[in-house]
């Protein structure tokens, strides 16, 4: 393919983006680089690198951000920059082939005839016309447009397929484009978050993954059960989060969602993808001077009040079987107490432990009245709005592969000459693509022609 | 429950043996350039291949019987299975289409070699997690496997290209299609790969988003089948575009099958979404 040197520096920026050698080289570039991130862990917290790294090699991850690589300043470049190049490639070359893809063919001429090297023939001793009209009658049949020319030497006939094909590249690389736009579209006003809802609990926001920052969506969801089944062998076989929907503080409908069928309303997607257990403790605390009791539930990690507005105090961990030197102990209960008047103290409280042994809480004591526990659903909650484009150039991709790989643009050529006596035929073929399956089929063309000429002219000897 | 050996495995076993009787008479048939023990070789890898899908079929009925019902294609082992299916299929196709004889030296050894490491694994029944539960499953294994068999004779083709320009006439290459009939078949098997791998990794991006809601995710199986992708992509691009074809092409070629047995199996020694195989 020839091209012009453009001189001046656009020009030169131009030929630049429209180069091949430029596509083929990102392509490896991206292929050579994106091994990095499946070898370097991605997204794990910073303490992680620091035990696992030395410090020149850290220095040279965050130089590079290669503990985030493929959202990396450079990475996303790279991935611009083969967008660019693709743009510019396929403007530069579209036009040319659009011309071809909507001319109306170019018909017989002896110079195109000549120009193809590999040519079928036979002869037969039938008139010329009459072979060019049998010749026209199978090519009509086979192919939608077909021409007819009278040149010097004899008749020319012309047929093709598959024209458009020629734009089967544009196809995909539009495909491609779109994917890569769909997914900065999704990178630039999507976002992704989770949600950890305890069963019975509404909730309007998620937090980012990335940031821990609360998103705030246009609707609530109250998880009203979460459930967990099993296979026999204690694989798990279904997560199932049933939810309800609230807008404006009432309820628009309940679904049920399982992995692989998330909920998709107003934009947001709500998969389900975790679950855990929490704890939920009633605890008795008890004023030893006045005899005043009073019960506090409580949910694991939760801050909450103590009573007579004394300070505060969390349940931070719970053992269902806490071991002390060596004895097991029944269920124990880890408390933070924040006494206002008074250091802070972490207390061990035992699930049973008679009142006079319970535990001082601040100016109280505590002991453990009810325990259960109890699920949470983990929600991926998403937005996208690049995904139509996502799957539009998904759909352009597969379909612009099947047009370029399985049709092509084939012309066949079939010149009908001679004198009197001796009518000689010959048939060519020229394909943009697969030049040798359609020289097999040139072939099969031209036996199909040589059977019908045979056959012609047995009719016409016992004709007469 | 205990691990049992489902009876399709040991009908694996058996397919296992005869691919490697139609490797033996493949290999003797093209290093005696008898396309009479090729040809043989052809009848033992067909005889293989009904095997094979009969084991694939028998596989799926007993999962149902297990109570565990599912189209067996989702673990390595099931993997392995179906990759020599629609290895020795294609292989078979080609053969026949082409008139070639001794393609199948190259490639019955893959489907051997498949066969045989699936017997490494374990091949007990195991119910879908929930994430495998969705018809995207078998659209996405089936057409990633049928892109993967299509590089590996691929692959084939490329070596065959080597050997035969290396010494057109040599003892062994003497027998072998010309060169650029193997260039021509190696590059439209390429196509096709590409083309099922496209669609493989397509499917995925979708199932993905409906079980995770993220259609990529930069996991590495997904990063090295794009690798692989972008291999195959510059293979096409130069061939097209910078008219390279033979040696450079067939070099490509087989660069781009190491990306795939390391998409496929590297990537298990790495953490990730697919951790299942």
């Amino acid at each position: 393919m020839s091209r012009k040197q453009e001189s001046g520096t656009p020009g030169r920026l131009v030929s630049f983006f429209a180069s091949v050698k430029l596509s083929i080289t990102l392509l490896f570039v991206l292929a050579a680089t994106s091994i990095l991130g499946t070898v370097i862990p991605q997204n794990e917290p910073a303490r992680f690198y620091q035990e696992n790294f030395s410090e020149p090699v850290l220095k040279i991850f965050t130089a590079f951000n290669l503990t985030d690589m493929y959202h990396s300043l450079w990475f996303t470049a790279l991935l611009l920059l083969l967008g660019v190049n693709l743009v510019v490639c396929s403007l530069r070359r579209l036009p040319k082939t659009w011309k071809v893809a909507r001319s109306k063919g170019a018909g017989f001429s002896d110079s195109r005839f000549a120009g193809i090297r590999h040519k079928e023939e036979f002869s037969s001793k039938l008139p010329a016309d009459q072979l060019a009209a049998a010749a026209e009658k199978i090519l009509s049949k086979k192919f939608r447009r077909v021409k007819t020319a009278q040149t010097r030497s004899g008749t020319g006939l012309w047929a093709e397929r598959g024209r458009w094909s020629r734009l089967g590249p544009y196809v995909i690389h539009l495909g491609f484009l779109l994917t890569l736009v769909g997914g900065l579209v999704g990178s630039l006003w999507g976002f992704s978050g989770f949600m950890n809802l305890p069963e019975g609990d509404t909730m309007d926001h998620a937090f980012l993954r990335k940031t821990g920052q609360a998103v705030h969506l246009p609707f609530a969801i109250r998880c009203e059960d979460f459930d967990v089944s099993f296979y026999e062998n204690g694989m798990p076989k279904e997560y199932t989060s049933r939810l309800t929907v609230l807008e404006d503080g009432k309820e628009a409908f309940t679904t049920d969602i399982e992995v692989n069928h998330p909920l998709r309303y107003q934009g947001i997607n709500v998969f389900q993808s975790s679950y855990g257990n929490y704890l939920s403790a009633t605890l008795t605390f008890l004023n030893p001077q006045t005899g005043k009791t009073w019960d506090k539930t409580v949910r694991i990690r939760e801050m909450a009040e103590l009573p007579e507005g004394a300070g505060r105090f969390m349940v931070v961990d719970f053992s269902e079987a806490f071991k002390h030197q060596g004895k097991t102990m029944g269920p124990v209960f880890h408390l933070h107490v924040f006494p206002k008047n008074g250091r802070p103290t972490r207390i061990h409280l035992i699930a049973g432990v008679p009142r006079d042994k319970a535990p001082a809480a601040g100016p109280f004591k505590v002991l453990a009245k009810d325990w259960q526990q109890r699920y949470y659903t983990g929600l991926q909650i998403t937005r996208d709005p690049g995904v139509g484009l996502v799957y539009t150039g998904f759909a352009l991709i597969i379909l612009g592969c099947f047009i370029t790989f399985f049709l092509y643009h084939g012309q066949v050529f079939v010149k009908v000459s001679g004198n009197k006596a001796l009518t000689k035929v010959a048939v060519a073929g020229l394909a943009n693509r697969n030049q040798q399956g359609f020289e097999l089929k040139v072939r099969s063309l031209a036996e199909e022609l040589a059977e019908a000429a045979g056959k012609l002219e047995k009719h016409r000897k016992t004709g007469r | 429950m205990t691990p049992s050996v489902p009876p399709s495995s040991t009908l694996i076993t058996i397919v296992t043996f005869v691919y490697f009787g139609a490797l033996v008479l493949y290999w003797a048939g093209w290093i005696y350039a008898s396309p009479r023990l090729a040809g043989a070789g052809r009848v033992a890898a067909v005889a293989g291949l009904l095997g094979n899908t009969a084991s694939f079929f028998l596989r799926w009925v007993e999962s149902y019987r297990m109570g565990a019902g599912h189209v067996p294609l989702s673990n390595l082992y099931e993997s392995l299975v179906i990759f020599a299916i629609i290895c020795v299929a294609t292989l078979v196709v080609i053969e026949v289409r082409y008139k070639l004889n001794y393609l199948g030296a190259l490639v019955t050894p893959l489907a051997f070699f498949a066969l045989a490491y699936a017997a490494l694994q374990s091949s007990e029944i195991r119910p879908l997690i929930p994430a495998l539960q969705s018809n995207w499953l078998h659209a996405h294994v089936f057409t990633a496997f049928l892109g993967y068999a299509a590089f590996a004779v691929a692959l084939g083709l490329a070596v065959m290209y080597l050997l035969k320009k290396r010494s057109p006439d040599g003892s062994i290459t003497s027998s072998l299609p010309e060169a650029g009939v193997l260039d021509q078949l190696m590059y439209q098997s390429v196509l096709l790969g590409f083309l099922f791998l496209t669609v493989g990794i397509i499917t995925g991006a979708v199932w993905a988003n409906s079980a995770w809601g993220r259609y990529w995710s930069w996991d590495p199986k997904e990063t090295w089948s794009l690798i692989t992708w972008f291999i195959y992509a510059s293979l096409i691009h130069v061939r097209l575009v910078k008219g390279w074809a033979g040696t450079r092409t067939a070099v490509i070629s087989i660069v781009g099958f190491a990306a795939v047995l390391f998409t496929w199996f590297g990537v298990n020694y790495l953490s990730g979404l697919h951790a299942y195989g």
